[in-house]
């Protein structure tokens, strides 16, 4: 079964984007190896705020050249965006389809509420967050409140001394289901 | 050295909304390294919320150190051993150029930013839990602007929480 991973750059104080949503307070560690994501995911999921700057950027020779790309969105027609798959239904038939379907694991790009819209249908199975010890003030939450409560179990944790980042993998335990 | 910190979500609160935290793992791990860090400070400063947290699960006043409660409309100390003060920002840069040992920080919210805001904490350490807790009180406010620190600990612990600490860079 394939597994969806949100797997994001957080500062200290919970943001995934700076007040402009930014990314540049994100620091690039010499020893965070980016090709290596193009092998453990071949698909990203992401919401409308996110797909909007993002375009142009799975260009070839960049990690994301041949990830599927998932727009969760209930205003964007799928005819108007012929590269990308719009999810306008965000369901957990929909997703359990997607996780059954062969394949590498699912990247869950962002932002912080498609996190917690799949955390809230319980169809989150990996957390992976990189500490960035900066405090931003502000921005685009990790997780924007009110969100569902759930337990994690932490599987593995590296810590990346040249940019000081802290990279930290859970699992989510199941949801029960409703 | 004033230090700020504590137990926290990966969602970076500190207590649920009620100021519950049946949700936090303590250990022997926590108890070793919370008795460290107790010995490196003289001085204890919190807001009043916190206080009264503390004095509802039976605190009025932590033992061995010096207690300062900062607080705008408390009049009278409802501990002897507590020394009231008005404005927290003018207490720590005082304390901070008389002689003795660390300042923690204690509780979430409007002293600690306004010390973070005034670039008077130091240290910042954080014991991450393996919990989303979605909602709560959180332990970082908003900001005017970024903060940059240098990561100088972190420790995982045997019970899946994660403990970073963070000194200022200049």
């Amino acid at each position: 079964m394939r597994r969806i991973c949100y797997s994001v750059a957080m500062s200290l104080d919970g943001y995934i984007a700076g007040p402009q949503g930014e990314y540049d307070w994100i620091p690039m560690d010499p020893d965070v190896d980016f090709a290596q994501l193009g092998s453990r995911f071949d698909t990203l999921l992401m919401g409308r705020g996110t797909y909007q700057p993002f375009a142009g950027q799975n260009a070839a020779g960049s990690p994301f050249a041949d990830m599927a790309i998932l727009v969760v969105s209930t205003t964007l027609r799928q005819a108007d965006h012929p590269g990308v798959t719009i999810i306008n239904d965000l369901n957990t038939a929909v997703l359990d389809q997607l996780r059954a379907k062969p394949g590498k694991d699912i990247w869950l790009f962002g932002g912080g509420a498609l996190f917690r819209s799949l955390l809230d249908l319980g169809r989150v199975d990996v957390v992976e967050v990189a500490v960035v010890p900066v405090l931003l003030g502000g921005g685009v939450p990790f997780l924007p409140a009110p969100a569902r409560r759930t337990t994690l179990s932490l599987t593995s944790n590296r810590l990346y001394s040249k940019s000081g980042m802290m990279m930290l993998e859970y699992t989510a335990r199941p949801a029960v289901e409703r | 050295m004033v230090t700020y910190g504590a137990a926290c979500s990966l969602d970076l609160f500190i207590a649920r909304e009620d100021h519950a935290v049946d949700w936090l793992i303590w250990s022997d791990e926590v108890a070793a390294l919370t008795a460290g860090f107790w010995k490196t400070i003289d001085t204890v400063v919190m807001g009043r919320k916190t206080y009264e947290v503390a004095v509802r699960s039976g605190t009025t006043a932590y033992p061995d150190v010096v207690n300062y409660l900062c607080s705008r409309t408390m009049t009278t100390a409802p501990d002897p051993r507590v020394t009231l003060a008005e404005d927290g920002v003018e207490l720590v840069r005082r304390l901070k150029e008389e002689p003795g040992t660390g300042i923690c920080v204690m509780g979430g919210g409007e002293l600690a930013q306004s010390l973070l805001e005034a670039g008077l904490i130091d240290r910042v350490g954080m014991n991450l839990h393996p919990i989303l807790l979605g909602s709560g009180i959180p332990l970082f406010r908003r900001l005017s602007g970024g903060l940059r620190w240098d990561l100088i600990e972190s420790r995982t612990l045997k019970t899946g929480c994660v403990y970073l600490l963070y000194h200022r860079r200049p």
